[in-house]
């Protein structure tokens, strides 16, 4: 048996603790092995698997068996024995490193995970990063296998790198970004291959966090979501009576338009029953509107704005 | 091994050989078996004859196919399950029906600890069933036990630890922190009880992970133990590291003469790479010997049912909770699936659930139709919610099902009122389907979850009564020799080993159960009072220390 804990509070000396979550081909290795380039202090990396990281043979200073140690003081070491494991053994010698970065499993609650670090007091709390597929996302979160991890996972970001970005046009980004934030206050950073500076993404002010009614409707009883998207031009009195007669089933709804009879362009919101439309910028969106609509049954969300 | 050749004389021997159904004589040599027959068949070998059986039912040693030897670690610590159970010793343990035993129960076993430092362990506390909600296992109660020595509570599921102050104190858990599963009484005052990986990482890491299914050489000889006293000659580690300590220790029990069991073991595939698994199940297949078959993979897709984890298609749970979680993500159960059936390894598949299941039907169908195998014999575990056009499909993809129908006795009339509700729970673990469409079928107990017992789990998949007495799904009885075989050649040929053990038939292992009465002239519903006297393996017998 190992020994007990010790109770050796001292906060000034507790080793920053950041998880790194995400959905599968999220980017979570890309954004390691790039955190493993640039590293200017002694990681500890946590990681699900080796064989992904792309590290410099001259770099390795020693590969013993579910630990690799680099020679700029940083290691790596597999949860292939398990992760309460993998962690108690970091935990032992935790004294030799700058931060703890934990790659959770593409299944896995970031927030859970977290938990430990405020429970420990040799290790500070510093944040969920989640990524985000820009590419995948949508379809994973609207796929009844997947879409209640994919949720909890934003849910639990305390910021939001939203990878592959240069796979989607700006307006997919819009409404990506529309989208992340029914469900997450957290901030948005957009990047390709894992890009993000450590001062950017490893040290987070960690969010308060309310019950989400939308995310308890999702969990609980299911939610879906469908983008209208057209190229046609319509009044703002055409829209306003389309949003006024959209029924209980939509529980959320953002996106921009043009119209026909008003300049510029307009954001529309629609919260807790309440439609709202102001002016977003003089400027004319490619697209006469691309809106996304949040509701409990698939089939009565509408697919186009009309009457 | 019985090195002398010899003749066993039992009062009957049900072989579960269609050829010679019943016998009252076997002739050993080497530890296989060399021939059955009547009294009169034994005239023509000269062989010494052993009558301390003759008053005996001789069966096929009976096979766990889903066990943990975790079964074997637990009787280190206190158990306080709601049920009596037996430990390895023969000792019976009475179950802990409220507060004040269990109380009664810890301090009896504090008072054996010398070193104060030592946490005391217990396990199988099951709440659930106790009349008086208000007195639990809560930090206050627990004080009672000690103030001082750390003591953890593990429950009957494995998914909630209770711990006394000692312990929050030790792992830092108090009330200024706002985490998840960390629960509080009304007074928001923490009560001992937690939920959650954090607090449990924290609590269980500062008692040195006990319970966590590491293997030595006193688990695998308990486990051993816990087998003779139940029958069983063939066990089953079904989520195992095959890392080199826990293989030290399985090599070492292998390889000795006596040992009285045979171990069957699956490969943990979930926290290792694809290729370091494959790396390490050849490097371990190696070992194989007599008592000692590796070569198979375990994944896990969803939870369990009675936690609410298991994955299920519409409506859901029956009390409208929120649907379980993937083990796995499906992409990634998918190309696990793929890799290991392509590299010719045989899959046991952990699926609860009907969408579970239903997700690996899919991906089955597509590797199947990729990659066809003869004789793969992929096995789904528990399978306990398959519906009858699920059955068909597992029917044509040539899998083999190995049901949890230990779940009636225990969890029905919980699954009736909160998980499936009256209709779906009459369909949990059909072995009638599974029959009926011809699946290959065994039944097991998962110990340490529900105890190892062969005769319990057959007499569960026959009766299908519950605790309280209920009947849960006549249509889906199954008879008792049905049972019988689904807990030995059933099982056998889910592990690939029906050609060594699971039947009395000649060039087969001489391994036995030895039993005191016919489980086929017992009335049905006292199958699971059978006495057990123990087992024979190899031609050796070991008694059950029940008897002592």
């Amino acid at each position: 048996m190992s020994n007990p804990l010790q109770v050796t509070s001292n906060p000034e000396k507790a080793v920053p603790f950041t998880v790194i979550g995400g959905f599968l081909g999220a980017g979570k290795t890309s954004l390691i092995n790039h955190l493993l380039k640039t590293a200017s202090q002694r990681y500890a990396i946590l990681v699900n698997d080796f064989g992904a990281l792309n590290i410099d043979e001259k770099l390795i200073a020693e590969h013993n068996g579910d630990t690799i140690a680099l020679a700029n003081g940083c290691i790596c070491c597999s949860l292939a024995a398990g992760f309460s494991q993998g962690l108690g053994l970091l935990l032992d010698k935790i004294e030799q490193f700058d931060h703890v970065i934990i790659e959770a499993s593409g299944i896995a609650n970031p927030k859970r995970i977290q938990d430990i670090a405020r429970i420990e007091p040799r290790l500070k709390a510093c944040g969920n990063l989640v990524l985000v597929d820009a590419s995948a996302l949508m379809q994973h979160a609207q796929d009844p296998y997947t879409d209640q991890l994919i949720h909890q996972q934003i849910d639990a970001a305390d910021m939001l790198l939203i990878n592959k970005q240069s796979l989607i046009d700006c307006h997919a980004k819009h409404l990506l970004s529309d989208y992340l934030a029914q469900f997450s206050q957290a901030p948005q950073v957009f990047t390709d291959w894992g890009h993000a500076a450590p001062s950017q993404v490893l040290h987070l002010p960690l969010l308060n966090r309310t019950p989400n009614p939308l995310l308890e409707q999702l969990v609980n009883h299911g939610l879906s979501s469908k983008v209208l998207k057209s190229d046609e031009i319509i009044s703002s009195h055409k829209f306003d009576q389309w949003a006024s007669q959209l029924t209980g089933n939509i529980l959320r709804g953002k996106g921009l338009l043009t119209f026909s009879d008003r300049a510029g362009t307009w954001l529309w919101q629609l919260s807790a029953g309440q439609s709202t439309l102001r002016p977003f910028s003089d400027e004319t969106v490619e697209h006469s509107y691309a809106l996304i609509l949040i509701g409990k049954q698939k089939a009565l969300i509408p697919n186009t704005i009309e009457l | 091994m019985s090195k002398t050749a010899k003749i066993f004389a039992a009062r009957k021997i049900l072989t579960l050989n269609p050829d010679y159904p019943e016998a009252t004589h076997v002739v050993i040599k080497e530890g296989k078996i060399l021939a059955l027959g009547s009294e009169q068949d034994m005239q023509s070998w000269d062989l010494p004859i052993d009558h301390q059986f003759s008053d005996k039912v001789l069966m096929p040693g009976f096979v766990e196919a889903h066990g943990h030897a975790m079964c074997g670690e637990t009787w280190r610590y206190t158990y306080l399950g709601y049920d009596q159970q037996f430990d390895p010793e023969g000792k019976c343990w009475p179950g802990i029906i409220n507060q004040q035993q269990a109380i009664e129960r810890l301090k009896a076993a504090e008072l054996l600890l010398t070193d104060p430092q030592t946490p005391l362990i217990a396990w199988q506390y099951d709440p659930i069933f106790w009349q008086d909600q208000q007195k639990l296992l809560d930090r206050w109660a627990l004080d009672q036990v000690s103030a001082t020595r750390p003591i953890l509570v593990m429950h009957a599921s494995g998914h909630i630890i209770n711990v006394n102050s000692a312990l929050l104190g030790l792992a830092n858990l108090n009330e200024t922190l706002d985490i998840e599963g960390l629960m509080r009484n009304t007074q928001s005052q923490l009560t001992g009880e937690l939920r959650d990986l954090a607090s449990q990482f924290a609590v269980l890491r500062a008692t040195g992970n006990p319970l966590c299914g590491e293997v030595d050489l006193g688990i695998l000889e308990q486990y051993a133990k816990l087998a003779t006293n139940v029958g069983v000659t063939t066990a089953s580690e079904l989520y195992a590291s095959l890392d080199d300590d826990s293989m030290s220790s399985y090599k070492t029990v292998s390889n000795q003469d006596d040992f009285p069991l045979r171990f069957y073991t699956a490969q943990n595939a979930e926290t290792l790479s694809i290729e370091q698994g494959l790396a390490r199940l050849q490097d371990a297949q190696q070992h194989c010997n007599d008592k000692l078959y590796i070569g198979s993979c375990k994944l896990i897709v969803d939870g369990s049912i009675q936690s609410f984890t298991a994955r299920l298609e519409w409506p859901g749970y029956h009390n409208g909770v929120a649907n379980g979680a993937w083990k796995q993500a499906p992409q990634t159960m998918r190309q696990m699936i793929h890799d290991y059936h392509k590299a010719g390894v045989q899959l046991h598949i952990h699926v609860n659930g009907d969408q579970a299941i239903e997700l690996v039907l899919d991906i089955l169908e597509d590797v199947l139709s990729q990659y066809p195998r003869a004789d793969h014999r992929h096995t789904l575990q528990h399978c306990q919610l398959a519906s009858e056009a699920q059955y068909k499909r597992i029917a044509k993809l040539g899998l083999c099902v190995n049901l949890f129908s230990n779940h009636l006795y225990y969890w029905a009339d919980q699954h009736k009122a909160l998980t499936m509700g009256t209709y779906r729970v009459q369909r949990m673990n059909a072995a009638a389907s599974a029959l009926k469409h011809k699946v290959p079928l065994a039944i097991h107990s998962d110990a340490p979850v529900t105890p190892l017992n062969p005769l319990f789990s057959a007499w569960c998949a026959v009766n299908r009564i519950s605790r309280s007495g209920v009947v849960h799904g006549q249509s889906q009885q199954i008879s008792v020799e049905q049972a019988l075989h689904a807990l030995t050649l059933g099982a056998a040929y889910t592990l690939k080993l029906d050609h060594l053990i699971g039947s009395i038939e000649v060039g087969k292992f001489a391994d036995f159960a030895v039993l005191d009465d016919d489980p086929l002239q017992v009335d049905k519903h006292a199958l699971k009072e059978i006495n057990v006297w123990g087992t024979i393996v190899s031609g050796v017998p070991h008694q059950s220390a029940c008897r002592n």
